[in-house]
This record gives structure tokens, sequence and C-alpha cells, in this order.
């Protein structure tokens, strides 16, 4: 592969990956979770998230009303608690509808597709 | 986790280089958050040592794009909505700055003639060079401004008919931009040149190591009639905006353009015409004093008029017939 097949291979996995993270991030935050928790996690889940992206997107889900937030001060550090809000659930609910329609299309034409190999 | 204070200042410094960029209010907010993100990612890596720090800043990214995604703020001075829009302005805006510029400088060097031709030669490509930033400049700043006073651009309908969409051009029936743009220029420039320095239409005699001017129009006449003289040059501006604007000759455009080539015929005949009087009616007797021509060149000078008079009916006619034929060409198609 070239390396300008590559570079477009890469933005096409991160386009790919974008769009999925929330459905990710909200499906862990049915229970309180800071930030560094999910990071963690996601990566254990291979779908490895940075942290600079992931903390700027839960502040953008809190502010868009699908996550509440709390500062934790009882443990040994503060740490600040995301979780889904009524709201966020709903949106959780249709986008995981969403992605399993979305899912089983797509695999259906990757099938297609392969029964059309030359 | 405990760190060593050089490697604590590091983080001070980059949570301070984050923050710094974001709204006030959220500042302590995100503060808090970072810097428990960075103890867990040092932990998580199992020191803290100064390589550590570095390690761990370097994973979350430069402080300013980290800042970019904490904000979500418009990382575009213009974005796509105007970007065109921008782009057609700007060039019209310096290709007229450079042309004027030009012409101005070339009228100023022949009226005046410079003692150094190099140092005139820097000064000019100074000069159109300082006017064309200041025009880049100024055109950016103001669609800067409108990117952000406005929602959405004025540009664009919020609903849009697939229905009105216009036929591709014909062949011929397209107007290049180029084209109106540079009558634009032109145009604007010739309305600048009369309203500021009619005296520059003369010719030029050299005499005694000066020149002498020799006004082709009669000024008091001609200031006399100067407003009009502004309407007339108007309608030629409108005319080239309504073909920029339509970018193809269709029979409505044409028909405005014929009516408009027709009250611009009438005013131009009154204005300059042979009966008008604008023209200067000594021209050829005071050239003549220094160049001693006979009396058939001051009988030719009488007929200008009626010639010029005469090329410009005929470049109107044919302006017309040409638009016509072409909106016509559309409509069939």
């Amino acid at each position: 592969m070239t390396e300008d097949v590559q570079g477009v291979l890469a933005s096409l996995q991160q386009e790919l990956r974008r769009g999925a993270i929330v459905l990710c991030v909200l499906s862990l935050l049915n229970r309180p979770r800071y930030g560094y928790a999910l990071v963690e996690y996601l990566e254990k889940s291979g779908m490895p998230v940075e942290p600079g992206t992931l903390y700027p997107l839960l502040r953008r889900l809190e502010k868009q009303g699908l996550l509440t937030s709390e500062w934790e001060t009882s443990g040994p550090k503060p740490r600040k608690y995301y979780v889904m809000s009524e709201a966020g659930r709903e949106v959780y609910r249709l986008l995981t509808s969403d992605w399993a329609d979305m899912q089983a299309a797509i695999n259906d034409l990757i099938r297609e597709g392969k029964n059309h190999e030359p | 986790m405990s760190h060593d204070t050089q490697a604590g200042d590091l983080i001070n410094r980059y949570v301070y280089q984050v923050v710094r960029r974001l709204p006030q209010s959220q500042r302590a907010d995100i503060e808090a958050e970072l810097r428990g993100l960075i103890d867990d990612m040092l932990s998580a890596r199992g020191g803290g040592s100064r390589e550590d720090v570095i390690a761990v800043l370097r994973e979350l990214g430069r402080p300013s794009e980290l800042a970019a995604r904490y904000s979500g703020a418009r990382r575009s001075l213009i974005g796509p909505e105007y970007y065109d829009t921008y782009l057609l302005v700007l060039r019209i805006v310096l290709a007229a700055v450079a042309f004027g510029m030009t012409v101005a400088q070339a009228i100023g060097f022949v009226a005046d003639a410079p003692a150094s031709i190099p140092a005139a030669v820097g000064g000019f490509i100074a000069a159109i060079f300082a006017a064309l930033v200041q025009a880049f400049a100024w055109v950016t700043a103001i669609f800067a401004v409108f990117e952000r006073c406005t929602k959405g651009s004025p540009f664009k309908d919020s609903e849009w008919d697939p229905k009105e969409l216009p036929p591709v051009p014909e062949k011929n029936t397209a107007i290049p931009r180029s084209e109106p743009i540079a009558g634009i220029v032109f145009t604007v420039l010739l309305l600048v040149l009369l309203n500021a320095a009619p005296q520059l239409f003369s010719a030029y005699i050299p005499e005694n190591g000066s020149l002498r001017m020799v006004p082709v129009f009669d000024l008091d006449v001609f200031y006399r009639q100067l407003p009009l003289i502004d309407v007339l040059i108007c309608v030629g501006l409108v005319k080239e905006a309504l073909k920029l604007a339509a970018g193809r000759y269709t029979l409505p455009l044409s028909l405005a353009l014929t009516a408009l080539n027709i009250v611009s015929l009438v005013m131009f005949i009154l204005l300059f015409g042979p009966a008008s009087g604008v023209w200067n009616p000594e021209f050829m007797a005071q050239i003549g004093t220094e160049w001693s021509l006979s009396e058939t060149a001051a009988q030719l000078w009488s007929l200008a008029p009626i010639v010029l008079t005469g090329l410009v009916i005929l470049g109107h006619v044919i302006e017309s017939v040409q638009a016509i034929l072409r909106g016509a060409r559309h409509r069939a198609a």
C-alpha cells in the first residue's frame, strides 16, 4: 500500500470511529463513571479513545443535556463523575436501534458484495 | 501522585496554556478535571518523573489544540458559507485597486515627470503593494465580521427549489465572470477620473521642458453636465452588474441590457453628441499654435463628436443585437 493510500485509510478509519465513540461512551454511562475510568475501559474493550478527545466530548454531551455530572470529593482524589440524563437515555435508546439497523444493512451489503466477487 | 517540582511546574504551565484560551466561567472546572486526568495518566504509567510528565503531556497534545476541542470554537476566519462570495468580491476589489492604482500613478508620472526612474519604479511598486494589502485586509475583515455576526448566509435561501435551477448555459450564452468584472473596474475608474480630474483628459504638449495641457472638454459645460454624466456611467455599471449576477445571456437579461443601452445612448448623444458643446471648441486652435496645424485639422476636430457618436451608436446596436440573439438562443435551448 502506498503512503497516500495509507493516509486515506487512516482518515477513513477515524471518520468511521468518530460517530461510534458517542455510542460507546453513552453505553458505559448508564452508571456514573469518571473520565479516565472511561479511557481505560474503552481501551480494554478494543475501542481506544484519546483522553484529549474524550474529555472535551464528555463536556459537550453534558452541555447538550445528554449527561449530568457531579464532583466526587470523598475519595482520595476529587473526580468528576458523569452519568446519562433522562434525555441521554432516550437518545441512547434511539441511537442503539439505529446502530442495529445500520449494522444489519451494512452486513447484508458486504455479504452481497462477497457473493458477486469475480 | 507525587511528582518532583520540576515536573509539577510543567503540569502547571500546560494547564495554564489550556485554560487561558477558555471562557472564564469554565476555567476552574476544566482545570480541576484536567489535573485529575494528568494525575490518573501518570498513575497508569506508574511514575511521576519529569520524563513521565513529558510523555503524558505529549499524549494530550498541544495546549492550543486541546483548548480548541474544549471550546468547540469556530476555527476558520471565513467559512464555506461565505467563501465563494468572499473570493468573488476579493477578486473584483483587488483587480480594481491594482488597475486603478496603475493608471493613477502612470498619469501622475506623465503630468509630473519623476527625477529618478528607478526610484519612481520602486515607489510605484510599493504604492501598489500597499494598496493591495489594504484592500485585502478590508475585504477579509468585513467578511470575517459578517461570518461572526450573521446566522446562516443571507446569500443563500433557507429553502431552495430544484425547479428553479437555471439551465446549463448553452455554448455562447455563458458570460465569463471576467468580462463584467473588467467592465466594472474600467467603469469605476472612468467615474473616478471624470469626477476627480477631468482636466487629465487633455492633449499633453511639451513646452519649455514642461507639459502644457490642452483639455479635450470645455470644462465649464462639462462641470454643469457632470451629474448627468455620472448617471450615464452608473447605467453602465448597472449593465455590468446585471451580467455578473445573471452569469449567462437570457431573454430577460438581453431585453434589460437593450433597454439600458437605449437609455445610455440617448444620454450619450445629449451629453457628448455634436450638439452638446462639451468638447473644447478651441482644442485644435490651442494645439495648433504649437504644432502649426492646418485648417483641415480644425475641421477634423469638429467632426470628431459626430464620428464618436456614430461609433457609440454602432457599439450599442451591436451589443444589443448580440445580447438578444444569445438570449433567444438560450430560450430556444
